[in-house]
């Protein structure tokens, strides 16, 4: 089987499908959409109105140069970045499910992921800490 | 269908009570409150909590789909509304439904029916639960409403469809007098709202609200649980309530609570709910409404039948059939309950927030507190201003009277301005002692100035 790998993943991401498989003599490939990055799968009208963090932004508190994102609304969070990684201002920093609807939760800030405070899946009240951001000087917006 | 924990979607002291009756039941609680109420009562003795939104009512305990996700993360398989917020929203109870999560309360669809007032009439006429006669819609002309008044018996009241403070209104008497009020109303309500659309209904004389209290089950039982007298009441909130209801005759208690029956029966109403009605000097009783939900005032049902409500809500949303029959209801003496609120009966009853810095509840043999504030604690200003509900009992009326006194002068509040000598004052009147009051009680006895 002769199979351009990365060609094949970058058309699945940008597919509808949840899963793909195929399979050749004694050779198969299976694809599966992580439930995380599943939202797109859900369309459009399922997608709550996006809500952006800095609705929130009086929730958030920068000490010592340490931005604290708090959730905006409750639900069971999936985030999308991971420490050490450089955040822009508007970038997803994960969701959060309520009800079956994935809602996404933007960055007003732009930073560096300090720390993950909330766990994979793990439910949140409004107002619970998520995750910490370093400010970042070198702004990358 | 085992129930095995439970979300408590309200704060104050309805909060904690449901509370109880869960912990009783072996049921696992989950509480929610907003950012303001974090260190409240019913948070610390919930076995979790989970914060739904900032201070405004609207934000948090309004918030459905923050309240349905708290639910959903800590796998609470029931929601109790307890009263107000959320306790009469159909939509609720369809989307919790559709998520597969129990309502403790009657179905949306007996929610609807009882919200939409015209419908609730129609309904109750179909099954013969009286109702205040009067014109169906708007009156076509001065003839028309005459005949319609002749119908009901003089007197009559006079609305605008318009209507409000009292203007477009006229109580008309007799026959005579009817062409001319009806066109003052008329003129009255044109020049005030712009439209001189008028309907009429009988004058109810000298009105009592009497309220039946309704336990159903899913399996087509459905008993009374006597009635209420919650007469007592300044711009239409009650104050003070008390069961039995004072001066009614046993025939008259028994055809009440019978058509409340009815009423539970005609919508086939599940769990507890009230159905309100106006009694008349003749001694004629009118439906006015049903409350598909708790009462505040519950609890003097409680204390004369020794049925606690919230338990059997619980019991009933499960599938449980009533473990009793009507006949084996016992009424048992009398209970009042007090509405200790955080207001300053100096300036019109505004309300009082702030901490409270001193607070020591009465106690001894047929004394209840149902409330969510101690000493320290603070009456906020986004939420109702009740600090307590008091509630006495006696073995007839006169007991529980002189038991209210007692309690209410041993009450001692400091840091906000309350209702607690208030209380005292209305029970120490002749007016109320003789039993006979109706609505107007509070603008006769104590606004007269």
């Amino acid at each position: 089987m002769s199979i351009n790998l990365r060609n094949l993943i970058q058309h699945f991401s940008e597919s509808d499908y949840s899963q793909f498989e195929v399979s050749s003599g004694n050779q198969s490939i299976s694809l599966k959409r992580r439930q995380t990055l599943s939202v797109d799968d859900l369309g459009d009208p399922q997608i709550s109105e996006t809500e952006v963090m800095n609705q929130a932004s009086e929730k958030t508190e920068v000490l010592s140069g340490i931005i604290e994102i708090k959730a905006n609304r409750v639900g069971q969070f999936f985030p999308k970045v991971s420490i050490g990684e450089k955040v822009s201002r508007g970038q997803v920093l994960g969701y959060l499910k309520a009800m079956n609807i994935m809602n996404e939760l933007r960055s007003a800030h732009v930073g560096v992921v300090h720390r993950l405070v909330a766990q994979h899946q793990e439910g949140v009240a409004y107002d619970e800490l998520l995750l910490e951001l370093c400010e970042d000087n070198n702004e990358i917006s | 269908m085992k129930l095995a924990k439970v979300l408590i979607a309200n704060r104050g002291e309805i909060a904690l009570r449901i509370i109880r009756a869960c912990k009783e039941l072996g049921l696992k609680t989950v509480a929610v409150h907003s950012t303001a109420d974090s260190q409240s009562q019913h948070v610390r003795l919930a076995d979790e909590a989970v914060c739904v939104g900032p201070a405004p009512a609207r934000e948090s305990y309004l918030n459905m789909a923050n309240i349905i996700a708290a639910a959903e993360i800590t796998g609470a398989d029931a929601i109790h509304p307890g009263y107000g917020f959320l306790s009469e929203n159909a939509d609720f109870v369809e989307v919790l439904s559709e998520c597969g999560i129990t309502f403790v309360g009657p179905l949306a669809e007996s929610i609807t029916k009882m919200g939409d007032k015209a419908r609730a009439r129609q309904t109750m006429i179909e099954v013969g639960v009286p109702v205040v006669p009067g014109s169906d819609g708007l009156i076509t002309s001065v003839e028309d409403g005459l005949q319609i008044a002749k119908k009901c018996g003089f007197p009559v009241m006079v609305k605008a469809s318009a209507g409000g403070g009292g203007k477009g209104m006229r109580v008309i008497s007799s026959e005579r007098e009817f062409s001319e009020q009806c066109e003052m109303a008329r003129a009255e309500a044109l020049n005030a709202f712009g439209n001189g659309d008028l309907y009429v209904e009988k004058f109810v004389e000298e009105p009592r609200h009497v309220e039946v209290q309704i336990l159903a089950d899913h399996h087509g039982n459905v008993i009374h649980l006597g009635e209420r007298n919650c007469s007592i009441q300044r711009r239409h909130q009650k104050l003070l309530e008390e069961a039995p209801s004072p001066v009614i005759s046993n025939e008259l208690r028994q055809r009440i609570c019978e058509a409340g029956v009815l009423a539970a029966k005609a919508i086939g109403y599940r769990n507890a709910g009230t159905v309100e009605f106006l009694v008349d000097k003749h001694e004629n009783f009118y439906f006015m409404e049903m409350n598909t939900r708790l009462q505040v005032e519950h609890p003097v049902t409680e204390m004369i039948t020794g049925v606690d409500l919230v338990r059997e809500q619980l019991l009933i949303a499960q599938g449980e059939k009533l473990s009793f029959s009507q006949d084996e209801i016992n009424f048992n003496g009398h209970s009042i309950e007090f509405r200790i609120n955080a207001e300053d009966p100096e300036r019109d009853f505004a309300p009082s927030p702030g901490e409270v810095v001193r607070l020591i509840y009465p106690g001894g043999y047929g004394v209840r507190i149902d409330s969510m504030v101690s000493a320290g604690d603070s009456i906020l200003p986004y939420y109702d201003s009740m600090v307590a509900k008091l509630i006495v009992w006696g073995k007839d009326r006169d007991d529980a009277i002189a038991r209210g006194k007692r309690a209410l002068r041993e009450f001692e509040i400091e840091g906000i301005e309350s209702t607690v000598n208030v209380h005292d004052q209305i029970i120490s009147t002749d007016t109320f002692r003789k039993g006979y009051f109706t609505t107007g009680f509070m603008d006769k006895e104590f606004l007269k100035e």
